[in-house]
């Protein structure tokens, strides 16, 4: 499974939101896509997962064209866990999980046993097997967030695309989540905030800016002082540990 | 599953309520009719040659009062059904079956057939079609001019329906005010009021062939209307395109409330609050939503048309002023406490 | 005011007094002199002022004094337009609006007198000031807000008013009123004999039905009028209704509201009117014929015992709501269906 975006290109009005955008995701892969505000991830993403059409440039997923497959095979292919818009309409947390498996659903069936058999998995694997009967709208918001992400692992997708999923939660859900995605066997893509996180998560980092991509490969070679000055304009000082591992700390 | 056990347990019983409250309303009336009677007149079914004296209790009981009890029970499946629909359409819970300007488009074509004589060549009925006529119309010009902004949101076609809805207000009411007939407008209002007096047969038999199919049809694509309600951008990533789907939802809610208004002319609150009332009960998934509000609705309005028969003897209250003035209290009760969250349990 | 409006209840209480005394029996002496008294009227000012009791838009009754006979009446509706010009009063009408039927055969030569306007409909209040006229009369819905506004505003500018009684809200809907209405109307131009004339001649009608009547049960009738999907019914305290009873019969529903097909069977009356309206543009058999179908061809309705006998009348709306000098029409209809041709 290999999922590659080609010199993206996304034009809303006059405005360049992406330019010449390229990514390359390779099997088991969890690769972070970094930058500040307004930088082009989200946009990125949403090319990825269909909701946004670039204006030039193309998407692959393995060697198929992206754009030639129907909602329902891309559905199949590529899950998304994006930022939940609030809704008027509160379901339960298993009917919710449940829809993660409306691509599967044909015509005039009812759900099969499989389609079951891959909600109860999904909520396994988010630890809210218990709380399937519950009203989505009593959730915290860190539940909420791994209601969805269950949700998303219920289309039993190869390629997992998540939009900032640590968005709200506490450091201990933040780490909790991050940590169970990066044991699916699928390829993900996720927007991330933290650098410290995504530093010690991220097989693969891209660092966005102004549209464009301004470095990728692995955290050492990505989050350099250099680049995160440039990119973020705040002070930093980037430090090995003993370990190994990198710590990026914000100069006052 | 709290919910699911719930849904089947109302299913069940209003599976059992429907026939009997058919079987039980049709025994009130202002003819004073026996059981034995009523009962009698029905196992001989519509065609049977009945003496002379009989004749009597029989067209009651067949030509009377079974047609305006199925029209009654129709009409309450179709709009409450269609509320679920356009309130799932437009993911907004304030949504009513009138919302594509269909009420006022049907007055419209009711005040053209009734004061202009539009449409006397369709023959009897030609209030009832022109209304048709006119909510489909009225409809069909919201849709237009929602046209591909659809996605975008329901803004759009919420604000092409206020449009479309004040426009035929104004020419139904320029219509009114250029005639001279000194009974045009209370025979307008008693329009608007909805009423099952006129209910026939063949009237029944269109609506229902509309009725069955759409609501069968609506039964599958319960998951469709589920993802509709989070949002386009989720319903695409789970792999549901409703761009074409949304359409023939809206044309299906639009001809049930079509053929509502034709036979019935107005009956506000039942297509916003039976809905309601079943979320309230089990919840928001369509699968049981949609058979429930529709089991529910007929059941609903067979009541409230006893009720307006016998209420006061000898006198028509006309059934959409008795079901908003039963609907609009009951719903207040339904959302003021903040006991009922769209579906969602107590918090 | 309080002086002259006690002085009118006076005058008026007078006036009924008189008009009581005059009725049926002494009509036969007065009408000779009839004629002699209409062509002097307009030189002698014998019988001014009168003052006559009539309503304002709410309902409340108000006395208005007339110190000769108006000269420029601005006549709206039929039965306003058709009083006039039954009484012979043609030449005081300024100016006429609203017939929704021809005038009839007998009135049509004293009609062509007129100064009738087609358009607008109804006139509104600046029309009505520019014709200054000194008399309104008509019916209490044209004394409305959006209308010509109530009665006090005209009669304050020297206008006086004559709102048809059927048409207020206090007044009940009787054919006493219609009566009344006559005799007001004949009072104020000074031609009471022609008023009492059809007066008696409406009341000579009535009695011969209940001659008919007597001594039997009561004929049960139901006076309907199908609007689109609902019928409505014309009970107790409506014109017809009134009628009814007064002609000697019984209302098999006496409430005045929508009716259902079951209600008709369940009343099940001896005889059954069904009011229909032909407006301009319609062709009145046509209307005349989809009315009488919603009961007669209706198979539900084949058991009722008014259509197995054949006994579904037409009647039409303007000789039994606020009919005015129709009213003999409507009773003569109602009669001939109750109780045969002998009656009529």
């Amino acid at each position: 499974m290999k999922l590659s975006a080609e010199h993206i290109g996304v034009t809303i009005g006059q405005a360049q939101i992406l330019q010449g955008v390229s990514l390359s995701l390779e099997t088991h892969e969890l690769v972070g896509l970094l930058g500040p505000n307004g930088s082009g991830k989200t946009t990125m993403l949403k090319c990825l997962y269909r909701t946004i059409k670039p204006s030039a440039g193309e998407i692959r997923i393995d060697e198929g064209l992206l754009t030639d497959f129907s909602a329902k095979e891309t559905a199949k292919k590529i899950a998304v866990h994006a930022q939940h818009s609030p809704i008027a309409f509160d379901f339960t947390v298993y009917d919710m999980v449940l829809m993660g498996r409306s691509a599967y659903q044909r015509p005039l069936r009812d759900w099969s046993k499989e389609d079951h058999e891959q909600v109860q998995k999904a909520l396994c694997a988010v630890e809210m097997e218990k709380e399937g009967a519950r009203m989505f709208s009593t959730l915290s918001g860190g539940e909420r967030q791994r209601v969805l992400l269950a949700r998303a692992l219920a289309q039993n997708t190869p390629c997992l695309v998540l939009d900032e999923p640590t968005n709200h939660l506490d450091i201990k859900y933040q780490i909790q989540l991050l940590r169970l995605v990066k044991q699916l066997p699928c390829i993900t893509i996720a927007a991330l905030h933290d650098l410290n996180l995504a530093a010690m998560f991220c097989d693969r980092l891209y660092l966005m800016h102004k549209g464009r991509v301004m470095a990728h490969g692995s955290p050492e070679q990505v989050l350099t002082k250099q680049n995160i000055e440039t990119v973020y304009e705040v002070p930093v000082t980037v430090t090995k540990r003993p370990d190994g591992r990198l710590n990026i700390l914000y100069e006052a | 599953m709290k919910q699911r056990a719930r849904a089947r347990a109302a299913l069940i019983v209003l599976l059992a309520a429907l026939p009997f409250s058919l079987m039980a309303a049709v025994t009130f009336g202002t003819m004073p009719l026996t059981l034995g009677q009523v009962y009698t007149a029905l196992l001989q079914g519509p065609w049977a040659e009945v003496p002379a004296q009989e004749q009597a209790v029989h067209n009651v009981v067949w030509l009377i009062r079974l047609p305006r009890l199925m029209l009654s029970a129709g009409v309450g499946a179709a709009l409450s059904v269609c509320g679920v629909l356009m309130q799932a359409v437009v993911r907004n819970p304030l949504a009513d079956p009138y919302l594509l300007g269909i009420s006022s488009g049907g007055t419209l074509g009711a005040t053209a057939a009734i004061l202009l004589g539009i449409g006397t060549w369709l023959g009897s009925g030609f209030v009832g079609l022109m209304a048709f006529f006119g909510s489909l119309g009225a409809a069909a010009c919201v849709l237009l001019l929602a046209g591909k902004g659809l996605h975008h949101g329901s803004v759009r076609l919420l604000l092409s329906g206020t449009a479309v809805s004040a426009l035929c207000s104004a020419v139904s009411n320029m219509i009114l005010f250029f005639s001279h007939e000194s009974g045009a407008a209370t025979q307008i209002l008693h329009w608007q009021m909805g009423g099952t007096g006129g209910a026939s047969w063949q009237g029944n038999a269109a609506l229902f062939c509309v009725l069955l199919p759409v609501v069968l049809f609506l039964v599958t694509q319960s998951n469709v209307l589920n993802v509709m309600l989070l949002g386009d951008e989720a319903a695409q990533t789970l792999g549901v395109d409703l761009s074409r789907k949304r359409w023939v939802y809206l044309i299906m809610g639009a001809l049930l409330a079509g053929f509502s208004v034709s036979q019935a002319g107005m009956v506000g609150f039942v297509g916003l609050v039976i809905p309601h009332v079943v979320r309230a009960c089990t919840g928001n998934d369509h699968r049981t939503l949609i058979p429930l509000s529709a089991l529910l609705g007929a059941v609903f309005l067979v009541w409230a048309d006893v009720l307006c028969r016998s209420l006061v003897p000898g006198v028509e209250i006309p059934i959409g002023v008795l079901t908003a003035l039963l609907g609009a209290p009951f719903f207040l009760y339904l959302i003021l406490p903040k006991r009922y969250g769209y579906g969602g349990e107590a918090v | 005011m309080n002086i002259k409006r006690l002085a009118g209840i006076a005058l008026s209480a007078l006036l009924l007094v008189s008009c009581a005394s005059g009725t049926p029996n002494t009509s036969e002496s007065t009408a000779a002199s009839s004629a002699e008294s209409v062509s002097a009227q307009s030189v002698s000012q014998e019988g001014y002022p009168v003052t006559i009791e009539t309503f304002d838009y709410t309902g409340n009754p108000v006395q208005t004094t007339y110190e000769k006979a108006p000269e420029k009446v601005v006549a709206v509706y039929q039965g306003c337009i058709e009083t006039m010009l039954a009484l012979g009063l043609e030449d005081h009408v300024v100016a006429a609006y609203g017939l929704d039927n021809e005038v009839k055969e007998e009135w049509q030569d004293a009609f062509q007198a007129i100064n009738y306007q087609t358009e607008p409909f109804a006139p509104d209040a600046e029309t009505v000031t520019v014709l200054a006229p000194d008399m309104i009369f008509s019916w209490g819905s044209l004394f409305g807000d959006k209308m010509l506004g109530d009665v006090d505003r005209w009669l304050e500018q020297g206008v006086n008013t004559y709102m048809v009684r059927n048409t207020a809200s206090g007044a009940g809907r009787t054919l006493e009123n219609e009566y009344q209405d006559l005799r007001n109307i004949a009072a104020i131009f000074n031609v009471r004999e022609k008023g009492e004339t059809l007066i008696a001649e409406m009341q000579t009608q009535v009695e011969q039905a209940q001659a008919a009547a007597a001594g039997k049960e009561p004929v049960r009738v139901l006076v309907v009028e199908p609007m689109g999907d609902s019928i409505r019914n014309y009970g107790a305290d409506s014109l017809a209704g009134d009628m009814v009873q007064k002609l000697g019969g019984s209302l098999a529903i006496e409430a005045s509201a929508n009716v259902g097909k079951e209600d008709l069977l369940a009343a099940n009356a001896d005889v059954i009117f069904v009011v229909y309206m032909a407006y301009s543009g319609e062709s009145p058999e046509q209307v005349l014929k989809d009315q009488l179908d919603v009961i007669t061809a209706d198979d539900a309705l084949q058991t009722l015992s008014a259509v197995q006998n054949e006994r579904v009348y037409p009647i039409m709306l303007g000789d039994i709501y606020a009919s005015g000098v129709r009213s003999i029409d409507g009773i003569r209809a109602l009669s001939q269906g109750m109780y045969g041709e002998a009656a009529a």
